[in-house]
């Protein structure tokens, strides 16, 4: 069973005065398999951030379904929903989101603490090997203002890892991040993936994209092309997906 | 300066960006100045000073309005430092656009001078309307035909206007240092640093301590009542300043525990709660001592007033008769015509007689210490000497018949609160063999004794003469005859012609029969409609000031609960957003504010309730100097106002949390 199903999504924005309608998303259908890392690629306005905040429950389709695990995220009300989102799903934001008035450590106890069913010897047990993993073990201590943006986008996957959630999102993870610490935070996404970590990520970055094992391509609201890796090597899916962006800008297949 | 229009666009384009943040600081400074002209004001005012106990009044403002200096420089940093955390992103983004830190030293000193002229101008102005207004209603609420306008001194609004703009430069001087010590990139995060976490010094908490315990020593152990509104105020700076300082450890000791606390911290709504608290502690510990100390002074200015409000009558009915007069000098056989005429007087008012009391007694005072002179013109009497009331035997006896005569050579005394007296007593100047204490009694007791130590000795007429020839010094050589006696009830006008015509014809009486070795008559005369009506008078004033001053505070402290809950809201709202995307529900959220209101809450209460315990005593000796001896009555209204008290202030934090929910929610 795939571990996400979209089926049909589509959103719609009135504006304020009931003016126009803007279609941001028009039939969406995809899914996403156990295990996989999955990016979704678009330009800046093509949807992608719509898609993935309609995928992390923080906002409604106007019509159309998604599934996790088979479970309609629909059927749930508002108050399960924050809870759903803490256990499930787990969220790396193009901007960090780290709180300024935690250390990197609470911050990424955050999503325990809020579960409120996890002792402070359990957390302090789960940090460990996460933290290791991700090379901030010595900075767990500091705050996000003493910390490097590559080491402050770290803690924040430490973050959404934490709770082990099926699925991980991520936003333009990359966004703010200098060659050398993306490079890093790909590696790390790498990493985990192999460890079995099912990963979702939406970019406009095509060495980010370059990462992944299966790209889906967004443009003004839908979903037209699909890319696989099969056994590529990194830097020929690379070249690959520049061609089909190549494609996508003349407009023709070629 | 060169192009000096543009500095000025900037400055005010800035304040105009930062209005939110700028405008409750100009309202806080000019309420700060509003409370200082008024208590200045009415401290200097001639015409407050001619209102009975004007005087104890305006000394007692003159004290508080050092008190309130104090309170104002700490309340204006307090706030300033709100608005400059706000503007630090601003200052950051300056310099990297290029402004050199002089030219952004400029804007903040116009902008610093904008500030403080108009919060000063503003506040001048409305503070005078506001007290000339006050005066008026409450003169209106007394009855009282407001006669004159209440004069402000010209050089109340100067001192004032000065202090003020000293605190103003001040805080540039603040806030040039940081733009100076910092550099722009941590200008531009700004808001994103915390107070550097403070390290637990314990020197804070034995200074806190020290200081408090040294303000509660002076509070609960002073016995005079004279000195005590100067020890008053001293203990009022010892507790202030060691609640501060309690406070500053106490919030980050408490801090570090409960983040020590793995299982407390770590719960979800502490968790955002106690961080978001440890990033602003010193700022949290002076706005919550800042609140405590607010609130304590409205709970006992408000116990205070209130019992002297509903215990008035009190101080009236242990006078004892209705009318008293004392005349000087007064023979023997000068008694019964004197009464005539008392008698006469009364009959043309139609005002029945009854209880008829009179006696002689003779005034001395004795040194406590020895050579030190026994009697001096002006209040340093009073401590130096201890006063005695001598009675001679036979005007005694007809009030008291159930009395033996005390042998020649004894004495009986009484006194109200007074030590005993050893049973040889020599220093009046013969000596006196003191047989037995009495339980004070009326009408002799009629005298004001709360003040000072005073006794009244009963004693053979021959051994009065025989004192009167050993102690010259000491003795007032002339015999006082006292009448008191029941008039039923009178209005004040009546009272008032009664006691003039009958001072004027026993006065004339006595002239004529003076001795041409004295040539001296005196005579004293009061009445209890009288004394009710100058009572009313000064409690009138005391009240005026009081009810103003309290209202002052009350809205002080409103203003920064309000203050400290919106500011704190502005910054912990990019948090909540962080963290309701992490997955934090609404419930959540309002489970942490509650428990951050809750956190917060109690503290400043329970050790305003703690001071107000400790200043019963000394609250009580400068009533006592009002005529209120009441304790009880001062105790049950000082529980009723806390009481009281406590539920405004929970209304008070209730709403404002409201407000810091809203903004809180509201968008970036």
């Amino acid at each position: 069973m795939a571990i996400l199903d979209v089926q049909n999504i589509k959103k719609v924005y009135t504006t304020r005065f009931g003016a126009s309608k803007v279609q941001a998303l028009s039939d969406i259908s995809f899914s996403v398999e156990e295990r996989e890392f999955v990016a979704i690629m678009g330009e800046s306005g093509s949807g992608k951030t719509t898609l993935l905040n309609i995928l992390a429950a923080l906002d409604k389709p106007t019509s159309g379904e998604v599934l996790l695990d088979g479970k309609p995220i629909s059927s749930l009300t508002d108050k399960e929903l924050s809870g759903f989102r803490r256990q499930n799903l787990g969220f790396v934001f193009q901007d960090f989101n780290l709180l300024d008035t935690f250390t990197l450590r609470d911050n990424i106890y955050l999503p325990l603490v809020l579960a409120g069913d996890v002792s402070p010897a359990d957390m302090a047990q789960r940090i460990e090997p996460l933290s290791q993993n991700l090379g901030i073990q010595k900075l767990l201590d500091k705050y996000p203002y003493e910390v490097s943006g590559g080491e402050k986008q770290r803690a924040a996957v430490a973050r959404a890892m934490i709770t082990g959630p099926r699925l991980l999102l991520a936003d333009e993870p990359t966004g703010a991040l200098d060659s050398r610490a993306t490079e890093g935070l790909l590696n790390i996404f790498d990493e985990v993936n192999r460890q079995g970590q099912t990963i979702l990520m939406v970019t406009h970055s095509v060495k980010a994209a370059s990462y992944a094992r299966r790209i889906l391509f967004i443009k003004d609201g839908t979903l037209f092309h699909q890319l696989y890796r099969g056994d590529m090597h990194q830097n020929a899916f690379y070249q690959k997906i520049t061609d089909a962006l190549s494609a996508l800008m003349t407009g023709g297949a070629q | 300066m060169k192009h000096p229009a543009f500095y000025t666009r900037l400055t005010f384009s800035s304040l105009k960006r930062n209005m939110s943040a700028w405008l409750p600081y100009l309202l806080s400074v000019t309420g700060t100045v509003i409370m200082l002209l008024i208590m200045r004001a009415l401290s200097a005012s001639p015409t407050l000073e001619e209102l009975y106990g004007g005087r104890t009044i305006q000394r007692t403002l003159s004290m508080g309005v050092m008190v309130a200096q104090l309170f104002a420089v700490i309340f204006i940093l307090y706030t300033h430092s709100f608005l400059l955390k706000r503007r630090r992103q601003e200052f950051g983004l300056f310099t990297v656009l290029g402004l050199e830190k002089r030219h952004l030293g400029r804007v903040l000193a116009i902008e610093t001078l904008f500030t403080a002229l108009l919060s000063t101008a503003l506040g001048l102005l409305l503070g005078a309307l506001l007290c000339k207004l006050m005066y008026l209603m409450i003169l209106r609420l007394l009855g009282a035909a407001p006669q004159t306008p209440l004069a402000i001194p010209a050089d109340v609004y100067l001192k004032t206007a000065l202090e003020f703009l000293i605190i103003h430069a001040l805080t540039l001087v603040i806030t040039l240092r940081q733009v100076h010590t910092n550099n722009p990139i941590e200008l531009l995060r700004g808001g994103a640093q915390g107070e550097k976490p403070m390290r637990n010094r314990r020197v804070l908490a034995v200074i806190g301590l020290g200081l408090l315990a040294a303000g509660y020593a002076l509070s609960l152990t002073v016995q005079n009542a004279m000195q005590s509104i100067g020890t008053f105020f001293l203990a009022v700076l010892l507790v202030i300043l060691g609640t501060y300082a309690l406070f500053l450890w106490g919030s980050v000791a408490g801090l570090k525990a409960m983040q020590g606390n793995k299982k407390f911290y770590y719960q979800a709504k502490n968790f955002p709660v106690v961080a978001g608290m440890v990033h602003r502690m010193k700022r949290n510990a002076v706005g919550l001592a800042t609140i405590c100390i607010l609130s304590t002074m409205v709970l006992v200015m408000v116990a205070a007033t209130g019992s002297l409000f509903l215990g008035r009558e009190d101080a009236l009915l242990s006078r004892g008769r209705d009318a008293r007069f004392t005349f000087i000098p007064v023979e023997k056989d000068d008694v019964p015509p004197v009464w005539n005429i008392i008698r006469k007087e009364a009959e043309k008012l139609n005002i029945p007689l009854s209880g008829e009391a009179g006696y002689r007694n003779a005034e001395m005072y004795v040194p406590r210490e020895e050579g030190q002179a026994a009697y001096q013109e002006g209040e340093g009497n009073l401590f130096q000497s201890i006063s005695f009331t001598l009675v001679p035997w036979e005007d005694f006896a007809p009030l008291y018949p159930k009395e033996q005569a005390p042998a020649p050579g004894e004495a009986l005394y009484f006194s109200a609160y007074g030590k005993d007296l050893p049973d040889q007593y020599d220093k009046m100047g013969i000596p006196l063999r003191m047989v037995r204490r009495l339980e004070a009694i009326k009408p002799l007791d009629e005298e004001r004794q709360a003040l000072m130590e005073t006794y009244t000795v009963i004693l053979l007429e021959e051994d009065l003469g025989a004192l009167g020839r050993a102690a010259p010094d000491g003795f007032a050589a002339d015999l006082r005859y006292n009448v008191s006696f029941d008039t039923g009830d009178v209005d004040t006008q009546e009272a008032w012609t009664l006691v003039n015509n009958t001072q004027n014809k026993v006065a004339a009486f006595l002239m004529d029969k003076a001795l041409p070795l004295r040539g001296k008559t005196t005579t004293f005369g009061s009445h209890v409609a009288l004394e009710r009506a100058d009572f009313n008078a000064m409690y009138g004033g005391l009240l005026f000031v009081a009810v103003f001053l309290g209202a002052l505070f009350i809205m002080a402290l409103v203003l920064i609960i309000y203050y400290k809950q919106v500011s704190e809201g502005y910054e912990d709202r990019q948090g909540f957003r962080i963290m309701r995307k992490v997955g934090m529900s609404d419930e959540e959220v309002r489970a942490a504010i509650k428990s951050q209101v809750l956190l917060v809450f109690f503290l400043p209460l329970l050790m305003a309730g703690l001071h107000m315990l400790a200043a019963f005593n000394i609250t009580l000796k400068v009533l006592e100097m009002l005529m209120l001896t009441n304790a009880g009555l001062f105790a049950l209204v000082s529980l009723g106002t806390f009481l009281l008290f406590a539920l405004f202030y929970l209304a008070v934090y209730l709403k404002t949390t409201g407000s810091y929910y809203k903004v809180v929610n509201s968008a970036v």
